[in-house]
């Protein structure tokens, strides 16, 4: 019985080892916006070994629960860093796609005085959605039309003048995009965090105004 | 086991008042507003506690408009024909006045804070003034910032000023998703912003008594910058 005891550790007293090897000191980066945990020192390994190896036998008989908590961090960390990959695919960041997952309940907003009273056709936007042509932003030089005036060249109206409104990304992506509508209608910008992607379309998917 | 007993309407009975003290200061429905009279007199008692304000007293209570249920805006006019307002609100089972003000100037009021459908814009002008409409500004300036190019919004809202000299009206529907858009309150992309003009659409500086006072400013606000035509687009 007594012997027993000894070899079989009680179960409390084993998750609790467990728990306490769980502690790491770990390197933590966010790619993509999936926090990963890379455990580098096992901490709650080494303070269990510092505070049962006193005992004769009884870091011997913990060890194993101490290393399966430090294991569970590392387990973590590569469930994290395949998850990467596996978001690109299920949220590719350059899809309009991914950003706009609900083309037909979205509206149009006007956000600056430079547009004018018109409507979204959401047919047109619908057509066009999967094959959106992605250009390269030119943004410098927005910026600066829209804000830099000289002798032979006024300032330019805001080339963004409408948002999409009632915008819901894919189910999960956890992003907020924000996504205007260019002054013709040919044109999407869309901003997400710290990136935008600018695409361009064949037809306009504004109607009415002086838009046509 | 009459120990046992005990206990039981002991717990019981603690349990019972500790619920009854939760639902009565947290969980009671609101009760009505206080009338006019006692209104003024929680709005005299805040304008002149700061001392600066020796003497403030409020005339008449114009309207009292509730927000939501716990919540409400309370335009008045002082005796000496200043107009200001007060935002009130209804905890530990009593109306209180959160602040008061007698600088009437636009200001977005976060009623229930970070849930944009809750914000208004809340206001009491002198109607005195030249002033035929009033409007509303959200803007947010262009940039070009880390590759990133952010368009300018410049959105608005207008108001005849005759009929709306005071009020408290909800941020507009198409503001919000840009308001919901804001990632961190404390780097603030959007700004507010109201113009006064005249019939001819020219600015109008409404000058007001300059009076202003608050105190027990416990609700959220957000300025609102006073804008001049050369500022928009």
């Amino acid at each position: 019985m007594i012997r027993r005891q000894k070899h079989q550790a009680p179960f409390w007293k084993a998750f609790l080892v467990f728990m306490v090897g769980v502690f790491t000191i770990s390197y933590t980066f966010e790619p993509r916006g999936i926090m990963v945990r890379i455990p580098i020192l096992p901490l709650g390994v080494l303070i269990l070994y510092l505070t049962l190896r006193r005992k004769n036998g009884r870091w011997e008989r913990y060890r194993r629960f101490a290393w399966f908590g430090f294991a569970g961090n590392i387990l973590l960390a590569i469930m994290a860093l395949a998850a990467i990959p596996l978001s690109s695919i299920v949220y590719p960041s350059d899809d309009p796609a991914t950003y706009l997952s609900n083309p037909e309940k979205v509206s149009l907003v006007q956000s600056h005085p430079a547009g004018s009273d018109v409507r979204l056709d959401h047919q047109k936007l619908h057509e066009q959605l999967k094959g959106m042509k992605q250009a390269q932003p030119d943004g410098e030089m927005w910026y600066m039309e829209s804000m830099v005036e000289d002798e032979n060249q006024s300032k330019a109206p805001e080339r963004f003048p409408y948002l999409l409104n009632g915008v819901e990304p894919k189910w999960g992506s956890g992003l907020s995009p924000l996504i205007y509508v260019e002054g013709n209608g040919k044109g999407l910008l869309i901003l997400s965090g710290d990136t935008q992607y600018y695409y361009q379309l064949s037809e306009s998917i504004i109607k009415g105004g002086g838009a046509e | 086991m009459k120990n046992v007993k005990r206990m039981i309407v002991i717990v019981l009975a603690v349990s019972l008042i500790a619920f009854g003290f939760v639902y009565w200061f947290k969980l009671a429905p609101a009760g009505p507003l206080p009338d006019d009279k006692a209104a003024a007199k929680e709005i005299n008692g805040l304008l002149n506690k700061m001392g600066t304000d020796e003497g403030l007293q409020v005339e008449s209570i114009l309207e009292t408009v509730q927000a939501d249920d716990r919540h409400a805006f309370i335009p008045f006019e002082t005796d000496a024909g200043v107009r200001g307002f007060s935002l009130w609100v209804w905890k530990d089972h009593q109306w209180k006045a959160s602040s008061a003000t007698t600088d009437g100037d636009p200001v977005i009021w976060k009623v229930r804070p970070g849930d944009p459908s809750s914000y208004r814009v809340v206001w009491s002008l002198d109607p005195a003034e030249k002033v035929d409409r009033l409007v509303f500004y959200l803007i947010q300036k262009r940039s070009f910032q880390n590759e990133a190019y952010q368009p300018r919004i410049q959105m608005e809202r207008e108001l005849p000023f005759a009929e709306h000299p005071y009020g408290s009206i909800k941020v507009p529907e198409e503001w919000r998703t840009i308001i919901r858009g804001e990632v961190d309150e404390s780097e603030a992309r959007v700004e507010f912003g109201w113009r006064s003009l005249d019939s001819s659409g020219e600015d109008v500086f409404i000058e007001g008594q300059g009076q202003s006072s608050y105190l027990r400013y416990e609700d959220h606000q957000d300025l609102m910058m006073p804008l001049q035509e050369d500022e928009l687009e």
